[in-house]
């Protein structure tokens, strides 16, 4: 029971700090996590090169090409070096949610769920990176301010130049699991709870020998809720990464036993991307086994989800992704698997600006009312 | 707890406020770029010409103008160091995923010039690669995001990255492009430029339908024993640019560091280049639905 109060609570975590990342970019390219950000497995400040690339790929409209009279040298093109060591970068999401009207039933009870809409800031952070030694040691801070009260997503030092592309992470770090999604609420980053929302204390050791890349974290278990200073959550990823596309593996296991109570978590899955012309595709399977004992319920509970994506792009700029997530949330239990369709229009108008539409439709179980409505997320996300 | 949420956004607030001021010291003033530096005295062994392409936005009276290198520099490590490098060597942060790898500018050897095979490029070669970028590759055509001034000033640092631009006096081998008048592309030209394509062997590498499957395709290197394929004039992509005289340049030249070699002395009738230029031309196929879903993208275009 407890450990179901902690799981409920790590979802509505999860549902209030969503965050972003854009990994079929980087399948459709062929590319890495760390091609085009300074975290070595993604999400957050863009590096040098990720920020030529948003701003050159990126947009749908091109420029027209400069005059002579152009204004002050290199204004059009922003790299966020302040000085030679010191790099900044941020992100901005103002959201329009739209939630509408759902019926339900439980034990012969009709279940309504009002439509609502509000606006919402999505995602405010501010990134900050010093570079102590040039390419050898670095201060990471990425900075939430907003929706919340301010609070670290990350903050680490990051030692780069070890064998095979080697780097070791210091800190508050995110766990290296799956694919790092755009979307936290996709049911692969909520009930795994590797996501945005959800970091963690320890150590990262990676590599990236020729194309393939591996993780593995050591942290104290704050993810699943399972911290009580006597163990720690190891997690690892690890895959092959070609110009069609990549294959991987994960793993996690946290035990938080006492002596009066066993309580841990195991985690592993499998993701993969493909590209073909204007298609990618993007998919992971995970199965979840949570164990408690003594305890008042079955005393363990093994889950699936899945998540599968296509993404066409239609032109420079203009993406169509159609995704798909399952959840069976207990295998015990029959008939209590929830399932959405998404449907999402994104554009890159101009650097440093996105707009995206994105339809959720959603089918739990009758008795979940609030999980069988869709939802209608337009997005304007401002970055660089 | 309130309060010190509070006085933690202040104090994010007062840093990242500080930022700004902290990165403007760091900025070095005049740091010399790495690598052998220029004799201040020592004229240019080549003046930067005028530009030869219409369409690339760089004009005399900004070549003419004063282009510091620290500027060129500065831009450089914006816009190009994450593929080619701080020091130019083609071994970027991002160098390792791209195919083909970024130029390695040190060696001063470049594929699209106007000057004889493995000559050193004239700069209005250097203008004109970074102003149209080079399709099929994620070199983007930088005159959309920089003004003719900033590239030229790009293009002046690129020359102090290898030394050979201050000790060989390149020659010119193809006229500049605007003093080329290509004919119109008629079907007699276009038979003869098949004959020439055919008599020139140009079928061993690029295929009898030119769609670079020629017998030899499969074996070719580059100089430094990379696999490289023969270019498909199928495919319309033509990374040295896709107009009549850049093909003719690339024939007349060839392309260095590649198994292309310089035709100019094979085609000397001037009515012959043209010829072939259109006849490669006009193997370009329409992708139509297929080609615009399961083609090859290149990622600015």
């Amino acid at each position: 029971m407890r450990l179901a109060r902690q799981l409920g609570l790590l979802a509505v975590v999860v549902w209030a700090v969503p965050a972003w990342a854009e990994p079929h970019l980087a399948a459709r390219e062929g590319f890495v996590c760390s091609q085009c950000h300074h975290n070595r497995t993604g999400g957050g400040m863009r590096n040098s090169f990720g920020r030529v690339y948003s701003q050159v790929v990126l947009p749908a409209f091109k420029p027209a090409p400069r005059e002579e009279a152009a204004p002050a040298v290199g204004s059009l093109f922003l790299d966020g070096q302040l000085g030679e060591h010191v790099s900044v970068g941020a992100d901005f999401r103002l959201q329009v949610s739209t939630a509408f009207a759902a019926k339900g039933s439980f034990q012969g009870q009709q279940l309504t769920a009002r439509p609502t809409s509000t606006f919402k800031i999505a995602e405010a952070d501010l990134y900050l990176s010093v570079q102590l030694l040039e390419d050898r040691l670095s201060v990471y801070v990425d900075e939430v301010v907003s929706p919340e009260s301010a609070a670290s997503r990350e903050a680490f030092l990051l030692v780069e130049g070890l064998p095979a592309r080697g780097y070791l992470k210091a800190g508050r770090i995110l766990l290296p699991y799956g694919l790092r999604l755009a979307d936290d609420t996709a049911f692969i980053r909520d009930v795994t709870g590797f996501n945005y929302g959800n970091q963690d204390l320890g150590l990262e050791l990676g590599a990236e020998p020729g194309p393939t890349f591996l993780a593995v974290a050591v942290s104290n278990g704050t993810q699943g809720g399972l911290d009580n200073n006597l163990s720690k959550q190891l997690t690892a990823s690890a895959g092959l990464v070609g110009r069609l596309g990549r294959v991987g593996a994960s793993f996690s296991y946290a035990d938080g036993s006492t002596e009066q109570r066993k309580v841990s978590r195991r985690v592993w899955g499998a993701f993969a991307t493909a590209t073909v012309g204007r298609f990618t595709i993007l998919a992971e399977a995970d199965h979840v086994l949570d164990r408690q004992s003594p305890s008042e319920e079955p005393e363990s509970r093994e889950q699936w989800a899945f998540y599968g994506e296509l993404d066409v792009l239609i032109r420079r700029g203009l993406n169509l992704r159609v995704g798909y997530d399952f959840n069976d949330p207990d295998l015990a239990v029959p008939e209590d698997q929830r399932e959405r369709f998404n449907f999402s229009l994104d554009v890159f108008p101009l650097q440093f600006l996105r707009a995206s539409v994105t339809y959720h439709l959603r089918r739990d179980i009758p008795q979940k009312v609030a999980g069988n409505q869709d939802l209608l997320l337009v997005q304007l996300h401002g970055f660089f | 707890m309130q309060s010190s949420h509070a006085t933690r956004r202040t104090m994010l607030i007062l840093l990242w406020a500080s930022l700004p001021l902290a990165g403007a010291s760091a900025q070095p003033a005049e740091e010399p770029p790495p690598g052998p530096q220029p004799a201040p005295a020592k004229p240019q062994a080549e003046p930067i010409p005028p530009p030869s392409n219409p369409e690339t936005p760089v004009t005399a009276a900004a070549l003419s103008a004063p282009a510091p290198s620290s500027e060129g520099r500065r831009l450089y490590r914006k816009a190009c160091a994450p593929c080619h490098g701080i020091r130019g060597d083609g071994e970027g942060p991002a160098a390792r995923f791209l195919d083909p790898p970024p130029r390695d500018f040190t060696t001063g050897n470049y594929k699209f010039r106007s000057t004889p095979s493995g000559a050193v490029p004239l700069t209005e070669d250097l203008i004109r690669t970074v102003s149209e970028g080079i399709p099929g590759t994620f070199m983007p055509r930088w005159k959309e995001h920089l003004s003719g001034a900033e590239i030229a000033q790009v293009v002046e640092y690129l020359r102090e990255l290898s030394p050979r631009f201050r000790e060989e006096v390149p020659e010119r081998v193809v006229p500049p492009a605007d003093s080329l008048a290509p004919p119109e592309s008629t079907e007699e030209l276009i038979r003869r430029g098949e004959v020439l394509y055919r008599e020139l062997q140009c079928t061993k590498c690029h295929g009898d339908a030119g769609r670079g499957d020629g017998p030899s395709a499969a074996e070719l290197r580059d100089d430094l024993g990379r696999p490289i394929l023969p270019t498909d004039f199928g495919a319309g992509r033509f990374r040295g640019g896709a107009r009549p005289e850049d093909l003719y340049r690339t024939m007349v030249s060839g392309l260095s560091g590649t198994p292309m070699p310089a035709y100019g002395e094979s085609i000397a009738e001037e009515r012959d280049r043209w010829a072939l230029a259109h006849y490669l031309r006009s193997l370009r196929r329409p992708g139509g639905v297929a080609g615009y879903l399961f083609g090859p993208q290149t990622p600015w275009e």
